[in-house]
């Protein structure tokens, strides 16, 4: 039986991508630089690491940053529909408000609030069909519709209900985004996640499409998966679908990796690249998710992105004539422009040589130039995001990523223990290799009812998520539930999140 | 003092509304997009002291009430202010001439200003708290003997109800039920009053201190606040822990700060149900309710409302003297720390000493 897994992930400088074996074990690896079109890359990176065993691999995880580029360089987006469910409430805040001109002006294909929505027990007034018709008869041109009701995470109802109009009035081809599968409390923000969901339905397909075919061209067998904003994997059905959560894998394949080359569940996780520094962090085997939700491309959305803590500090980061610490970077340059290097520049790693801390390059062509002393202020930077993510006083076990992590020195405050793993710089794409496939859900919870019913039935919910994504139903587990008890409500409520995974089906 | 709240000025003052709040009176990012929205379709709300207007002149102090997790998913529809108006000048058969935020702390100072804008008619430069609290009787009115009666209650949906409840009590008690029959929010004016008792049963001024405040922050952080607010810092330093009690549906908790710098080895911890309502120090009372206790975060100096403080925060925590009419007997009976269960006796922030 074939067991091998490939994980692939693309980031702003380098392609990572690494062969997995039964156990976990590296088979392969290979970075290749990121390529103008990133599907070129992908092609290269699968190639280098498949080799003769193209009939064994049981799964293949992509970790890319297409979506996130499109929406931060307004390209390629898809023009969209907005029909919020709620009139005659909401009508003080119009759908798009608060977005970036440009970014509006590339999607935004009209927009309607119609009568409609749902009260926070649940109950539904009733849609104005007709008027959803006539409003629907306008978009037949457009890439997409969203579709966003108040409190639809109580009851999709009348989302579902809007859904089907869509196919009556322009047929099944035409995509639908409900804020209810997109996004989660908050009207506003639901609605934006559903917008951005219905514009990078072209892109993200694309995507899908070039890493289908470069399978086949590779003969490899495995199932296709793409990784998501939670660490987690959807599967290329899903991500069609909901291709705005493919944004953010990127640094919660790092963080995962980190967990799977140390063991360890619990942990804080620093990924040093040339330009600069996340902090995130490993709570029970995932990474840990913000508590707010995050602007993305100057949108407010309530997407859950990793707890990332992020300061301008990378190997490549340029020292000032006086020592002053960046916070320019001469990024992936650094192996022509650092002096060790034979260049011009004075930058954090020549520092880092000249201390002894790390060992690259030729360590004579520094001369008198470098400023040790440089890496206290760069050490401090460093503890301040460490006690920033830290959600208790104690020290905690810290592992040490990316390829700039040679800087940092052998102990850190805060960090019981600093963990320096075999290859860690490709552990993004380790993190990629090795993702369970999971489902979120949130609800409104009354503690008034049942409340034990209430907690499963949002846990069924998440459940059925993690299904649609392709994960294997006798192993999910609750990984997680959230609770937040709600102010001025009566009965009492509470806000619940649930999330469920278990590893790919295939 | 402003002439108006505009575009140019409404983000200054609902941040202004936001340290005011002492961490609730409602999160103030959506009603700053609405009244946002009305400015620019309406044009700017003239704020006016209650002396500009004849002493008979009718002003509405108005509100919402509700539960800030529903105002994300439901809010205006738009038409609440013009409903209440309507109501009001209904029952008074004179018109509304001008309007007033009956909190001025949080959202609920901001929301108005679209209500202005949309009906043309001037914002009071005063309101009925000077800050935020959690319930409808902690207002100045009712220490001044105003009744709440009538009052009118407006729905995103349209239905208008108009009540004469006895006392603040009842009122209180009648707007909760109203606030679920319309699905968890509504807009809310109470205690309608001439000109003249205005001058007299509310804290005058507090538009402008928002203003003010909300400006400062922006030129001088923190210490910019201070000065315009003449409060003192607390402790700045690091949330070291949020303790969340979740009885009785109020968000309650004990926020405890660390401090930093040269408040190195010090740790203040803030008792919070919405607001923050008792800061203390190795079991000594350092700032208490009536008085104003809120937390920015140390470097910008925007204020965190309760349900955003996490660990690891950097902040400063204020303290800042309430109005004069809070510390008088019948003040305190209302809003001093016995009415929320804690032990008095309320001590001044001016004599509670660091």
């Amino acid at each position: 039986m074939s067991a091998l897994r490939i994980g692939i992930d693309v980031g702003g400088t380098n392609t990572d991508a690494v062969l997995l074996g039964a156990a976990g074990v590296l088979l392969a690896r290979t970075k290749t630089p990121t390529t103008e079109d990133p599907i070129d890359g992908i092609a290269k990176a699968l190639g280098e690491v498949v080799g003769p065993h193209a009939n064994e691999i049981s799964t293949v995880s992509l970790g890319t940053t297409h979506a996130l580029n499109a929406i931060l360089r307004r390209r390629e987006l898809g023009r969209v529909a907005v029909l919020r469910l709620a009139g005659p409430a909401t009508q003080s805040v119009q759908p798009f408000a608060g977005w970036p001109e440009d970014l509006r002006a590339a999607v935004d294909g009209g927009s309607w609030i119609v009568r409609g929505g749902v009260e926070i027990d649940g109950r539904v007034h009733p849609l104005d069909v007709d008027e959803v018709r006539g409003v629907l008869a306008q978009c037949a041109d457009l890439d997409g519709i969203a579709i966003a009701g108040s409190f639809s995470l109580q009851n999709p109802v009348q989302e579902l209900e809007a859904a089907a109009l869509v196919r009556e009035v322009l047929g099944p081809e035409m995509p639908v985004s409900l804020g209810h599968q997109v996004g989660g409390i908050g009207l506003l923000e639901r609605e934006n996640a559903a917008i951005l969901n219905a514009s990078l339905g072209g892109i993200v397909g694309g995507v899908i499409d070039a890493f289908v075919a470069a399978l086949a061209t590779h003969g490899i067998v495995g199932t296709p998966y793409l990784t998501q904003n939670d660490g987690t994997l959807m599967s290329v059905e899903q991500a069609r679908a909901l291709p705005v959560l493919t944004i953010g894998g990127g640094a919660s394949n790092s963080i995962r990796g980190a967990g799977v080359l140390t063991g360890l569940a619990d942990a804080l996780v620093i990924d040093v690249g040339g330009t600069s520094t996340d902090v995130g962090a490993l709570a029970q085997g995932f990474p840990r998710e913000s508590a707010f939700g995050v602007e993305l491309g100057g949108v407010q959305t309530n997407f859950r992105m990793p707890d990332v803590v992020s300061i301008a500090l990378g190997g490549g980061t340029i020292i000032g004539a006086a020592g002053e610490l960046g916070p320019e970077s001469v990024g992936y340059r650094l192996l022509e422009q650092a002096r060790v290097f034979g260049g011009e520049v004075l930058t954090l790693s020549d520092c880092a040589v000249a201390a002894g801390r790390a060992a690259m390059g030729d360590s004579g062509l520094l001369g008198d130039a470098a400023w040790p002393e440089v890496l206290a202020s760069a050490d401090l930077l460093v503890a301040d995001a460490i006690d920033r993510m830290k959600l208790s006083r104690g020290d905690v076990p810290v592992v040490l990523v990316g390829g700039g992590s040679a800087i940092l020195p052998a102990t850190l405050p805060g960090a019981s223990e600093l963990l320096r793993p075999a290859d860690f710089d490709v552990a993004n794409a380790i993190g990629a290799a090795v993702g369970l496939v999971s489902g979120d859900a949130e609800h409104v919870l009354n503690l008034g009812l049942n409340r034990e019913a209430g907690i499963e039935a949002v846990r069924s919910d998440a459940a059925a998520r993690a299904l649609l994504a392709g994960a294997n139903p006798a192993l999910l587990e609750t990984i997680r539930i959230d609770e937040v008890a709600l102010a001025y409500t009566d009965p009492p409520m509470s806000r619940l999140r649930v999330k469920v995974a278990g590893p790919p089906l295939a | 003092m402003p002439v108006q709240l505009d575009l140019n000025n409404i983000a200054r003052y609902a941040h202004g509304c936001a340290v005011l709040g002492t961490g609730g009176g409602g999160d103030i990012r959506i009603p700053l997009m609405i009244a946002q929205a009305a400015l620019a379709e309406c044009g700017p709300v003239a704020v006016i002291r209650p002396e500009e207007l004849a002493d008979d002149a009718l002003v509405l102090p108005v509100g919402g009430w509700g539960a800030p997790t529903v105002c994300i998913e439901k809010f205006d529809s738009g038409d609440e202010g013009r409903l209440l108006c309507e109501a009001a000048e209904r029952w008074f058969q004179r018109p509304v001439a001008a309007l007033m935020a009956s909190e001025i702390g949080g959202g609920n100072g901001v929301q108005l200003v679209s209500w202005c804008a949309r009906l043309g008619l001037p914002l009071i430069d005063a309101d009925g708290m000077g800050r935020a609290f959690p319930e409808g009787d902690m207002c100045t009115m009712h220490i001044a003997g105003v009744s709440p009666a009538p009052a009118f209650f407006a729905d995103e949906r349209g239905n208008v109800m108009t009540t004469h409840p006895i006392d603040a009590l009842w009122h209180e008690r009648i707007a909760r039920h109203l606030v679920l029959v319309s699905g968890g929010v509504i807009a809310g004016a109470d205690h309608p009053m001439d000109a003249a008792t205005v001058r007299s049963a509310t804290i005058p001024d507090t538009v402008s201190l928002a203003l003010a405040i909300g400006e400062a922050l922006e030129r001088d952080g923190v210490d910019g606040v201070l000065a315009v607010a003449g409060g003192r810092r607390l402790v700045t330093g690091k949330v070291v822990d949020v303790e969340r009690l979740t009885s009785g549906g109020f968000a309650r908790g004990v926020v405890t700060v660390e401090g930093t710098g040269v408040d190195a080895e010090r740790v203040v911890s803030i008792q919070v149900q919405n607001e923050n309502l008792i800061a203390s120090e190795s079991g000594r009372t350092i700032a208490c309710t009536p008085d104003l206790i809120t937390i920015v975060d140390a470097g910008t100096g925007e204020a965190i409302s309760t349900e955003r403080i996490r660990y690891g925060q950097r902040v400063t925590v204020l303290g800042m003297p309430c109005a004069d009419v809070w510390r008088t007997p019948k003040g305190l009976e209302i809003a001093g720390p016995e009415r929320f269960g804690y032990d008095g006796p309320w001590v001044p922030i001016e004599e509670a000493g660091l």
